[in-house]
């Protein structure tokens, strides 16, 4: 258990910050609700909130996806790893992603943008049945919830830390400006301020590699040196009895299972994609975040390896890999920035969230079970409402994640037991239209028991992702030979064959 | 499942090629030239596979 004093939560104290450094953040925190809160004029019916009336262009969803996928963890547990492991934690961004992303832009996201569905689990009811819809809304939502507390917490213990704010008015500080475009502006909103703060996360980021290569004396000096005190940093792929990334399930589990799973069925990220103007700006905007996304490694994990050759006899844990960089590296001004790109990071998250998760409550667990059909502009004012609920929920669940150490992990393990029978579900729905509506109910509540049963029985998180992926699949395949199919003229648009030879 | 085990860490390259070459392979399965999403996949693609051979 952790443990926060009074003061931490509720007095302000004196930090020793640059008036700069403060003025930057202030700035940036006043300049980002004014721009999102412009957006709140064009918000008509609930299109407009949850797919920004089909508006949004390749470029801006290419930068949001960016801006959504990279949050605290990535900046702090990126470094930590890169400082414990090396390049190896690059898989993340590279293997367990780019394959995916073009996978995700050239079969997914046309699917899911001809389906004109406004979630992922919207298309699952329409390839399936409406049980599976709100199974996969109600479980993905509660783990939003949860996210959204652990990223309210991160940003608050960062502003706490930084600027000796209070725990408590930090928190509601950046829920009051996240709350504020994200409620008021719907995706758009969301969309158009993940982009600056994408654009202000790489010029930090930028920032402190220039620095960074400068302290250790250059390029080629940087990688004499990590390859003659640390050769082993430099290896992608580590034996397959390493107990955190076994090639074997970076691999199958990461590359084959997780990744795909993420890029093409997480709501948030594909939110944006589901808003496109055509259906190839959809299918460009991927392609052209994992332009970006390639170059995520030399921003988040580099910090990781000028800590290691900076400061590996100082740091006693990983993890202070990147607050002692910033500290020691960064001139005033400099760390102002690199600050602003920390909190814009994990406000891209939190908005991300909030709006996806409003999108599955409204209109496929609320919208599910009415017993009549809720009009356009009901569900618009349901949808701000229950923004704003995911927020205060957020809020309430904050200091409750801090108390449990790791519980941002968890969550995420608890995640990965979800999304390989998710992913077998789209995956066979998508490629094949003899998969039945019965079989996909039962493949998707077997194959969640089967991942739990090998969480139980303590297999590494990403063998559980590719056999629980495996299992569901093959349920879904001997399922369907013994159940009846749904017609070509209900699956339209949903499946490849029933689109492409039409 | 011990025949995985008993595989040298270099042999995960090859599984990454493959991976990579795969999914660009499948892919290739206005009109302007710079539309065609599968040329920017391929460049994509052909970054990562360097990057895999380097490290």
């Amino acid at each position: 258990m952790n443990s926060f004093s009074f003061d931490a939560f509720f007095r302000f104290t004196p930090a020793d910050v640059h008036w700069v450094d403060i003025g930057l953040i202030f700035l940036y925190l006043a300049g980002i609700s004014v721009f999102g809160y412009l957006f709140h004029r064009k918000i008509k019916n609930s299109s407009d909130y949850f797919l920004a009336g089909k508006t949004l262009p390749w470029w801006i969803i290419g930068m949001s996806i960016i801006g959504t996928n990279i949050g605290s963890n990535d900046y702090v547990g990126g470094a930590g790893g890169a400082f414990r492991y090396g390049i190896a934690q690059a898989n993340f961004e590279w293997i367990g992603a780019i394959p995916a992303m073009v996978v995700s832009a050239i079969i997914f996201i046309p699917f899911y943008w001809r389906a004109g569905v406004f979630s992922i689990p919207e298309y699952l009811g329409r390839r399936y049945n409406q049980a599976v819809r709100v199974i996969s809304a109600v479980v993905l939502s509660m783990f939003s919830v949860l996210i959204v507390g652990v990223f309210l917490w991160s940003t608050a213990l960062m502003l706490n830390t930084y600027l000796g704010w209070p725990i408590a008015f930090s928190i509601i500080i950046t829920a009051g400006v996240v709350g504020l475009y994200t409620i008021s502006g719907g995706l758009e909103a969301v969309a158009y301020t993940d982009a600056v703060q994408m654009v202000i996360m790489f010029i930090g980021a930028i920032a402190l590699a220039v620095l960074g290569f400068h302290a250790v004396g250059g390029v080629g000096n940087f990688i004499d040196q990590v390859q003659t005190r640390f050769p082993q940093h430099f290896q992608a792929f580590l034996p397959s009895t390493h107990e955190e990334f076994p090639w074997p399930g970076v691999l199958l589990g990461l590359g084959l299972v997780l990744s795909p799973a993420y890029w093409c069925a997480n709501q948030a990220i594909l939110q944006r994609c589901l808003g496109a103007r055509t259906e190839w700006d959809g299918k460009a905007s991927m392609i052209f975040a994992a332009m970006a996304k390639m170059f995520v490694p030399f921003l988040i994990v580099l910090p990781g390896f000028f800590a290691l050759l900076l400061a590996s006899d100082k740091l006693n844990h990983a993890d202070q890999a990147l607050p002692w960089i910033v500290k020691n590296l960064l001139p005033v001004g400099i760390s102002g920035i690199f600050f602003v790109a920390f909190v814009a990071a994990l406000q891209s998250s939190i908005s991300s969230t909030m709006n996806s998760t409003a999108v599955m409550v409204t209109r496929d667990i609320i919208g599910v079970m009415a017993p009549t059909k809720i009009a356009s502009e009901r569900e618009l004012s349901w949808g701000r409402w229950i923004t704003f609920a995911v927020l205060i929920l957020g809020v309430f669940c904050a200091p409750i994640t801090a108390m449990f150490r790791g519980i941002y992990v968890f969550v995420q393990q608890l995640l990965s037991f979800f999304q390989g029978p998710v992913f077998a579900l789209i995956l066979l729905g998508i490629l094949s239209k003899r998969v039945t509506s019965a079989a996909g109910l039962w493949a998707l509540v077997l194959g969640l028991a089967m991942a739990v049963l090998l969480g139980a029985l303590k297999m590494n998180m990403l063998y559980i992702a590719f056999w629980s992926f495996v299992f569901s699949a093959a349920l879904l395949v001997i399922i369907s030979r013994f159940t009846k199919p749904k017609s070509d003229e209900e699956l339209e648009n949903l499946t490849y064959s029933t689109t492409v030879r039409r | 499942f011990e025949w995985i085990h008993a595989m040298p860490a270099w042999s995960a390259k090859i599984g990454a090629v493959m991976l990579f070459g795969g999914v660009i392979l499948f892919a290739w399965t206005d009109g302007a030239l710079w539309r065609d999403l599968r040329i920017w996949a391929t460049v994509l693609v052909a970054f990562q596979i360097v990057i895999y051979v380097i490290f």
